[in-house]
């Protein structure tokens, strides 16, 4: 599946708060990212969503950073989570709990959207700890679910 | 020079080697596929050191092989001069050896371990000359009787052309000038073995390397270096003396412990394990912490050899005992290392190289392993040469080390693949980012079958 800017551009989380649909190159700078190998594709930036929210209980939830759409030749439409770990120095402090999380409370938080979450959810490391904190998220969260990426890779496998 | 490392072997073009130049400053680990040559390296490695530190006990056991038929000769002669005693009690009595057996003392004489070949030596020329004098003492008229001349002829016609390759027509002499033949074949070879003990020259550990490995193998292909020095000096034609390790064991099981007659198997390093893990001797320092991780936290009791019943025992801390053959091998692994450290095997100038120590381990325990080879590292200055492919027991290693030791003493290798079937072996020091990168093909496999639904 690839992504769809159409989709996210339309999706009632981007509709409601427009301000909050940005560009991927910039919220990747925000996040610590020395590459920026996108144009003009948009995402919307949950964590922020989030934070400018007026409920008390939105505001205090862990979500992930980032939503985008995606979607197959039979125009399936699916929603991508999307977390940025690029400030990461030391593969130990990955925490199974956080990441449990910040997967649940960004499906709270995208209940009630109408469009299904893919399941899998990308995690976007730096090259040098790239594989480590894979095979660490892979152990720690069991199932194959949380997929582990560099910025490159996460362009090529999704865009 | 303090960047110089302890030890390094380097190979080239051997078995699936293409390339390798790994440091050994503390605990090195390489990693690898299965196949990479992982074990070779670990295998040239201990017979190398092995060679070296039982280097004179080697050309004494050579010297040994050597010399088997003239001992087996002898063996026949004092069987025979025993016979003649025995049968002549007249002659017995006149010589005053009424008590003389030549059978004992020639089986005593060629038994060469742990002891001064040139002592060993004269014992020998001592020893032929008793003969010979025995049999010069011998009756003329009993030396004529038909029943012990033929017995006699058989010996010395075998054994002349055995010798010195002398037909029934070419008479070199009787016994007694045998014995004195032999006795400056045995000079020879004696002095041979003194030159070899000073010259350490190296085709002895090429014969061993090329033994030990089943097929044909290229044995000069690998050198090792001591602190900047040549180990295996080709030019020089030397295998030399290491000074910073005195000790080495090489565990590729843990499942050998207490298995009876291991000298059956023709696994030269797991008769060598076998001896070590019965050896005798006591560590000074068993109150350790080491000590009480492995009593108190990992095994919860103690194994120990009990040399009077020849078998391994394991003590619960609860006094249940049993038979260590017979309890988890994951527990033999740590036994294992249990014996070695308190029969004060371990110490700072060991070098134990384990191949896939996890092997058999529950994730906790390799965990717990990694944690015992750090700390035998740091407390005792044991040296390590690891071999694993198993994610949990290189990051572990890594961690804890990191967390324990200091940065340089502690080396990562990881096996390329630089063409079919041959790897180059890279340098990662204390990165493993590398080796994950091919540990985690096991994921991408998982994957193909789908992931699921949190």
């Amino acid at each position: 599946m690839r992504y769809n800017q159409i989709a996210t551009e339309s999706h009632p989380l981007a509709l409601r708060y427009p301000k909050h649909l940005q560009n991927i190159n910039a919220i990747i700078v925000r996040e610590g990212g020395m590459i920026q190998p996108f144009t003009n594709e948009v995402a919307i930036n949950l964590d922020e969503a989030k934070r400018n929210s007026d409920n008390t209980d939105v505001k205090e939830m862990c979500s992930m950073d980032m939503l985008l759409e995606i979607s197959n030749q039979n125009d399936t439409v699916l929603s991508l989570l999307v977390e940025f770990k690029l400030d990461c120095k030391n593969a130990q402090n990955i925490s199974e709990k956080e990441y449990r999380k910040k997967i649940r409370h960004s499906k709270i938080l995208l209940f009630g959207s109408g469009i299904p979450i893919h399941h899998k959810y990308v995690f976007i490391f730096n090259d040098n700890l790239l594989n480590l904190s894979r095979r660490i998220i892979s152990q720690r969260l069991t199932n194959a679910f949380a997929e582990v990426l560099s910025i490159d890779e996460f362009k090529t496998n999704y865009f | 020079m303090t960047d110089i490392p302890k030890l390094r072997i380097r190979i080239k073009d051997f078995r699936a080697i293409k390339e390798a130049d790994i440091i050994l400053n503390g605990i090195t680990v390489v990693a690898g596929i299965n196949g990479c040559g992982k074990s070779s390296i670990s295998k040239l490695l201990y017979r190398t050191v092995k060679t070296s530190i039982d280097f004179n006990k080697i050309v004494a056991k050579n010297l040994s092989i050597k010399l088997k038929d003239i001992r087996r000769y002898l063996d026949e002669l004092s069987s025979e001069m025993y016979f003649l005693y025995r049968e002549n009690i007249e002659f017995k009595e006149k010589t005053g050896k009424t008590e003389f057996d030549f059978r004992i003392g020639a089986s005593r004489l060629f038994s060469f371990s742990d002891v001064d070949l040139k002592e060993q030596e004269n014992k020998i020329l001592s020893a032929l000359d008793v003969f010979r004098i025995a049999f010069e003492e011998l009756p003329q008229e009993f030396k004529k009787n038909e029943r012990y001349k033929s017995r006699l002829y058989r010996l010395e016609r075998f054994f002349k052309e055995e010798f010195f390759g002398i037909g029934i027509d070419d008479k070199v002499g009787d016994i007694p000038v045998i014995l004195e033949k032999l006795k400056e074949n045995i000079v020879k070879e004696f002095q041979d073995a003194y030159l070899n003990i000073e010259n350490r020259p190296i085709e002895i550990l090429d014969d061993i390397i090329d033994d030990y490995f089943t097929e044909d193998v290229e044995v000069d292909n690998f050198d090792i270096e001591e602190l900047g020095a040549l180990i295996t000096d080709r030019a020089e034609k030397k295998l030399s003396n290491f000074l910073t390790i005195n000790k080495v064991a090489y565990i590729d099981t843990p499942v050998i412990i207490g298995v009876e007659n291991i000298g059956n198997t023709n696994i030269q390093h797991w008769e060598e394990l076998d001896l070590l893990l019965k050896r005798k001797g006591e560590n000074i320092n068993k109150q350790s912490k080491i000590s009480s991780i492995l009593k108190d936290e990992i095994i919860e009791g103690e194994s120990n050899y009990d040399s009077n019943n020849d078998t391994f025992v394991y003590k619960r801390k609860d006094e249940f005992s049993i038979d260590l053959l017979s309890c988890a091998t994951g527990l033999k692994s740590f036994s294992l290392l249990q014996i070695l450290y308190n029969n004060g095997f371990l110490d700072n100038k060991t070098l134990l190289i384990l191949d896939e120590p996890e092997v058999h381990l529950h994730p906790e325990w390799i965990v717990q392993y990694a944690r015992l080879v750090v700390l035998l590292h740091k407390e005792f200055k044991v040296n390590f040469l690891i071999n694993s492919h198993n994610p949990d027991m290189v990051m572990a290693i890594k961690f804890i080390a990191k967390k324990e030791l200091e940065n340089d003493s502690v080396n990562f290798y990881y096996a390329k693949e630089a063409e079919k079937y041959s790897f180059d072996y890279i340098n990662s020091h204390d990165d493993i980012e590398q080796i994950f990168g091919s540990f985690n093909s096991s994921l991408d496999r998982i994957n193909e079958y789908g992931a699921t639904e949190e």
